[in-house]
């Protein structure tokens, strides 16, 4: 089996996660990333053909959707409260266009 | 009377409480007094409620002397996983990126709980995200297996699991993505469930994985799960997942069960090189046991043995990279912010410094599978495989009642040492299959191993019928005494 690829750079850049800091870092991680893939990549002994993904153990039946009527939601100060950063009304972030 | 929430099953204490042998305020102290004196060494809270809970024991000592009825949990103390959203009460999920958060709402099962009369005394330890097998991989302290302190309680609920095999509480509630309540509950030695999927709202449970988290509870015997899993299951609006397939009154379908008409099968193939000698003997010994006490006993097939624990860390990974994203450092996270990297370098920062390795390590796997050119390789043929799964144990389920499998290979492994991802991963081959298939599962006690350790025997049922996995789980406890044992001191 060939060694599974991955494309580091790209990959953390989707993950919205920081790159590794050194070469040697970058190393450990992508070996390490490897073998567990060479493990995922177990399941291609399988015959699939013709076979249905399940997504899910089961689909919702009827019934499962509520009319569609307003309901309160969380209130303002509520949902603000945890928020790293706000103006009493808003999410703040850094600043998006320049 | 003292209470002494050590010995005392939920059934018993709720009767004791609302018949004023005891009271709440007595019942809560009691549980506070017993985390002071061994939780400082086991590491099974993360957050202790002493205000609250004995508030709401009062509350709960004031209706039962005003003869208004407060619940069939009247008075009972609970911990839940700390990836259990509770209002007021900070929910970690053992996660630095979580800390100091406090949610503006109660899950669904913790407001049933406290409709029943529950009262939350804590929040306990998990593996952060509820992604790994021992509770190591906690952001903030180390849990303990009460058995043995050099050794992991199991997880990812070992928190919860140490919780109620230690006496602190008598029930406790879990999540189970792919073992997560059976295994800490089998090291621990406690009975643990994991129902049906939908079968429990995970509205206020932080996702991992969709497809696959059910949250679950523990205890020490089996008609006490059922007591609770009767006041937490049914449809919730809030999730549209829950309900599915519909769920009937639990406590009067048990009560309908004939433990002497049920169909058991085992797999005696499992026995032979998967699992450790003293396990697969106390196996055996269990299955001989039960047949004089069933109507027959047969050998049952185990689909995909080999493939199971690849395809189910496809698929959590996968999903859990999708989940995880809103974790961010904008609404309710920490924040990691550095100069002039704009908002992509706010996401990118805070995850990188708050986000632990395993839980890095999983995000990346799952977003490779679910990336272009790779999605039908690893995510697509791993859903696939599950179809597969799922059609081969329901049809097996239709031979038997009830399949009994080792929970684990192994005992509890020592705390300290290095720790490889593969290998942990392949240590969940006996769990993972049922949160595939959506079935109900459950561990219960069925010996101790040379070294003294706890040992689970699993029993898996088919879709919805947690009646049958708990009448025989009953039926096994009146047989046996291995659920009453309790480590010292």
């Amino acid at each position: 089996m060939a060694e599974p690829s991955i494309d580091l750079k790209s990959l953390c850049n989707l993950a919205r996660l920081p790159p590794p800091d050194s070469m040697g870092e970058e190393q450990e991680l992508r070996s390490g990333l490897q073998q567990i893939l060479v493990f995922f990549r177990m399941v291609d002994a399988i015959d699939t053909e013709n076979v249905e993904p399940l997504v899910q153990p089961f689909q919702p039946g009827a019934g499962t959707e509520r009319d569609d009527i307003h309901v309160q939601g969380l209130a303002r100060a509520d949902a603000l409260a945890n928020a790293p950063d706000s103006d009493g009304h808003h999410f703040l972030v850094p600043q998006v266009l320049k | 009377m003292s209470p002494d929430p050590t010995i005392r099953s939920v059934q018993e204490l709720a009767g004791q409480i609302r018949a004023g042998q005891v009271s709440a305020t007595e019942t809560v102290q009691a549980c506070l007094k017993r985390i002071s004196q061994v939780d400082p060494e086991l590491g099974a809270f993360l957050h202790v409620d002493p205000q609250g809970a004995l508030e709401t024991a009062g509350k709960i000592d004031e209706e039962l002397k005003s003869g208004r009825s407060p619940g069939p949990l009247a008075g009972v103390p609970v911990a839940l996983k700390d990836n259990i959203s509770t209002s007021g009460i900070p929910t970690t999920c053992a996660s630095r990126i979580l800390e100091g958060y406090v949610p503006p709402f109660d899950a669904t099962v913790v407001r049933r709980l406290k409709e029943a009369g529950a009262v939350i005394l804590g929040k306990t330890n998990l593996d952060e995200f509820a992604m790994g097998n021992s509770t190591r991989s906690s952001a903030f302290r180390v849990t303990k297996n009460p058995w043995n302190t050099s050794r992991i309680p199991g997880g990812s609920s070992g928190g919860s699991a140490v919780a109620v095999s230690a006496g602190m509480v008598p029930v406790a509630l879990g999540s189970d993505t792919g073992g997560s309540v059976r295994q800490p509950a089998a090291l621990c030695g406690v009975s643990g469930i994991k129902p049906t999927w939908g079968a429990v709202s995970r509205y206020g449970l932080v996702a991992y994985s969709s497809s696959l988290d059910q949250i679950g509870c523990l205890g020490t015997s089996a008609m006490d799960l059922a007591l609770v899993l009767s006041v937490i299951s049914g449809p919730d609006p809030l999730d549209a997942t829950s309900g599915v397939g519909g769920s009937s009154d639990l406590l009067n379908s048990l009560a309908a069960v004939d433990v002497k008409k049920l169909r058991v099968g085992w797999v005696p193939e499992l026995l032979e090189s998967a699992v450790e000698p003293g396990i697969a003997s106390l196996l055996r010994s269990a299955v001989e046991q039960l047949r004089s006490e069933v109507a027959s006993v047969a050998v049952s097939n185990w689909p995909f043995a080999d493939y199971l624990t690849s395809v189910y860390y496809i698929i959590a990974m996968s999903e859990a990279s999708s989940n995880l994203s809103r974790f961010d450092g904008v609404r309710y996270t920490q924040r990691c912010e550095v100069a002039n990297e704009g908002l992509n370098g706010l996401y990118t920062h805070t995850r990188g410094t708050f986000f632990g390795d395993e839980v890095r390590r999983r995000i990346l796997l799952g977003t490779h599978s679910l990336s272009s050119g790779y999605f039908q390789q690893y995510y697509g043929q791993a859903s696939r495989v599950r179809r597969l799964v799922q059609n081969a144990l329901i049809e097996e389920l239709k031979r038997v009642d009830v399949i009994i499998i080792p929970t684990t290979a192994s005992t509890a492994e020592p705390i300290d040492g290095h720790v490889d991802p593969v290998k942990s991963y392949c240590s969940d081959q006996f769990t993972v299959a049922a949160n595939l298939a959506g079935l109900p599962a459950m561990s219960v006690p069925c010996g101790f191993s040379v070294d003294g350790m706890p040992v689970g025997m699993q029993l898996i049922a088919g879709p919805h019928r947690e009646d049958i996995l708990l009448s025989l789980a009953n039926h096994w406890q009146k047989m046996t005494d291995w659920h009453q044992r309790r480590p010292g001191p």
